[in-house]
């Protein structure tokens, strides 16, 4: 089992995981302005569904599977889109996903206490980023870009609720497995801490583009760094603190897949591997219209998989 | 075995260089210019020289053009001709013509924006003759680095150097942006004292630069004259109080007298009230004739529309404003009385 302070830095990252690339764009183009307060809800939502879980201890086999495939499918999508997007354009989206691939079983056939320990010992290093780049956009923030309020109608405003909720949470749900004896206070943590470094990121990404803007590029988390200028004398340092989406991404899918690895048998999780990667570079790499639509329906299609797991556990307490 | 076989594995993954570029082998373009001819776009690359010169410390260039009747075509072109593999990242300004920028810049925003291979960190600038501009001669500089140096001596750098900015202002309907106007003289010669301001993406006009930088930038150091009394404003401070009926535009500032009417005794205490109240009258006018002129060609460079629109949600065409000035003289110089008659 794995102690507080490594579930907390996992529970961090898992929180995040998804955002990048998948969650931002989204939630902006559909909570507009009221972005802040529809993650704030969507965080309150969030930590209440996570208490249920919780209280009722374990969850399935095949819900914990479909969650980590369905996550570790739209990590390896946009790590695999930013890096070719931005940063190595010539190389092969098929390179860059092995590439990646090959770090990430190397982490399935370890246990589950060296992922623990990698999250340990990356969570300061990120967060430090992550506070940086905070600190470094300060004065770039435009408070007028946050108004008017409220203009998004109510089912958007739900819609944004549900999309936060479901983004932040269900990766989560990949540790209660883990949980052991820890308190709910300790496994909150995580998740608030995470949600709350998301939501201080759209705050930066909202104030300082406005949401006309911020959701129509790809990857505003990552333009907004592109922008840091000290004095003419820090700039250009968007490739270095992008690390801390780097960081969430790989500490989050070693999680999954070695949440995949303990959940089926060796051939399973052989075919399992082969046909995401496969998959991946056929549907996705290789068609952006599939990216779009699985960026569009992923948090819901989440939310759906939250609800999934809640029930299936309801209902084998009944049968027992 | 295993950790050799990993370490090779991380030397085929990690430090392979199959696509890695020498410097000489790719062209540095510096500057871009966006012109139209006969109906087609006119795209030139300002080229930084990596050819050894006869003095090492020179700065050299070369021009690039090519035409097509899409942007993005005229870019190939241009690239296709260039002869090496063009390298955007280090675009320093892009330089717009006015008859393009009358059309509608948004093609040319769009394409830069979409092309992951540009710098997204660079001025654009407005001129007559984009081709004319590009293909001037400098000494000793590229003219890309002699256009940017002048933007940083005449503007405040933050807003300016940034697409998205041009973007984003481009997308709110309720307020439009305002770019540097660069100004061909003999003798190869520009000055930048006006600012071409847009409605949306399309160019209105040009008008004086001094009022932009008061209201919109940063830029402190500006002088108002009025009956040959001249006051610097070395600090200043505008804000906007958006009621119902109007939004009123606040400037607040200090200054400096740098010279004075001969009517005017600086010993006496009353002829600072005069001299504040005269500026006051002065600067409120400027920024008055400036407002008139850039809203009555639907240009909205300060954004009272998006402003009043914030609070109260209310779309209007014409939202009425007052201007309300309040400057202190706090610096006199180092003589009471004026020497002149």
């Amino acid at each position: 089992m794995i102690n507080k302070k490594q579930y907390i830095s996992l529970s961090f990252f898992l929180t995040r995981i998804v955002f990048l690339g998948g969650g931002f764009s989204l939630l902006i183009g559909t909570s507009k302005n009221n972005l802040l307060i529809t993650s704030f809800l969507g965080m309150l939502l969030g930590y209440f569904l996570l208490y249920l879980f919780y209280r009722k201890g374990s969850i399935s086999k095949k819900s914990i599977l479909l969650i980590a495939i369905a996550n570790l499918i739209m990590v390896t999508i946009s790590t695999t889109t930013l890096t070719s997007t931005y940063l190595l354009q010539k190389s092969s989206t098929m390179f860059i996903m092995i590439a990646f691939m090959v770090t990430l079983l190397y982490a399935a056939f370890k246990e589950v206490k060296v992922i623990a320990r990698v999250g340990e010992i990356v969570f300061p290093i990120s967060f430090f980023i992550t506070v940086l780049a905070t600190i470094a956009l300060i004065y770039l923030v435009k408070l007028d870009n946050l108004f008017p309020l409220f203009n998004t109608n109510f089912l958007q405003f739900v819609e944004g609720i549900i999309a936060f909720a479901g983004a932040s949470l269900v990766p989560n749900l990949l540790l209660i497995n883990y949980k052991g004896d820890l308190t709910f206070k300790d496994i909150g943590k995580g998740y608030l801490l995470g949600s709350f470094t998301v939501i201080l990121i759209m705050f930066f990404i909202l104030t300082i583009y406005g949401y006309e803007f911020a959701s129509m590029v790809r990857f505003p988390e990552y333009l907004i760094l592109k922008k840091i200028d000290f004095s003419s004398f820090v700039t250009n340092v968007e490739n270095i603190l992008v690390m801390e989406w780097i960081a969430d991404i790989v500490v989050g899918s070693f999680v999954c897949i070695k949440a995949i690895k303990d959940n089926t048998n060796k051939y399973w999780f052989a075919l399992i591997i082969i046909t995401l990667i496969i998959g991946i570079e056929l549907f996705f790499n290789k068609r952006y219209e599939n990216i779009l639509l699985i960026k569009k329906y992923f948090s819901y299609f989440n939310f759906t998989l939250l609800f999934f797991a809640l029930l299936g556990k309801w209902q084998k307490k009944k049968r027992h | 075995m295993k950790k050799v076989f990993l370490f090779l594995l991380c030397l085929f993954f990690f430090t392979g260089c199959s696509d890695y570029q020498e410097l000489s082998d790719i062209n540095i373009i510096n500057g871009i210019a966006i012109g139209y001819e006969d109906g087609e776009y006119v795209v030139s690359f300002e080229i930084i020289k990596n050819e050894a010169s006869d003095n090492s410390s020179e700065v050299t260039s070369k021009v690039i053009s090519a035409k097509d009747s899409n942007l993005a075509l005229a870019f190939n072109e241009a690239i296709k001709d260039s002869d090496k593999e063009a390298y955007f990242k280090h675009v320093h300004l892009l330089i717009i013509s006015e008859e393009v920028a009358k059309s509608g810049i948004g093609d040319v925003v769009d394409y830069m924006l979409r092309n992951v291979k540009m710098s997204t960190t660079f001025y654009t600038v407005i001129t007559e003759d984009s081709e004319a501009l590009i293909n001037m001669k400098v000494e000793d500089d590229t003219v890309s680095n002699y256009i940017v140096d002048l933007i940083s001596s005449n503007l405040d750098r933050a807003d300016l150097n940034n697409i998205d900015i041009i973007v984003s202002t481009i997308l709110n309907q309720r307020k439009d942006i305002g770019l540097p106007y660069i100004e061909m003289e003999e003798d190869d010669k520009v000055t930048l004292h006006q600012i071409a301001y847009f409605h949306e993406d399309q160019m209105k006009d040009v008008i004086d630069a001094k009022i932009f930088n008061f209201l919109y930038l940063n830029k402190t150091d500006i002088d108002f004259l009025r009956d040959e009394t001249v006051l610097n404003m070395y600090k200043k401070k505008v804000d906007y109080e958006v009621k119902k009926d109007k939004v009123i535009i606040k400037v607040s500032g200090r200054g400096s007298v740098k010279a004075v009417s001969s009517s005017i005794d600086l010993e006496k205490y009353k002829s600072y009230d005069e001299v504040k109240e005269v500026m006051n009258k002065q600067i409120k006018e400027e920024v008055e004739e400036f407002l008139e002129e850039t809203l009555s060609n639907d240009s909205d460079l300060t954004g009272i529309k998006d402003k009043y629109y914030k609070k109260y949600r209310e779309e209007k065409d014409n939202v009425p404003y007052e201007v309300q000035v309040d400057i202190v003289l706090s610096k006199n110089g180092s003589i009471y009385e004026v020497i002149h008659d």
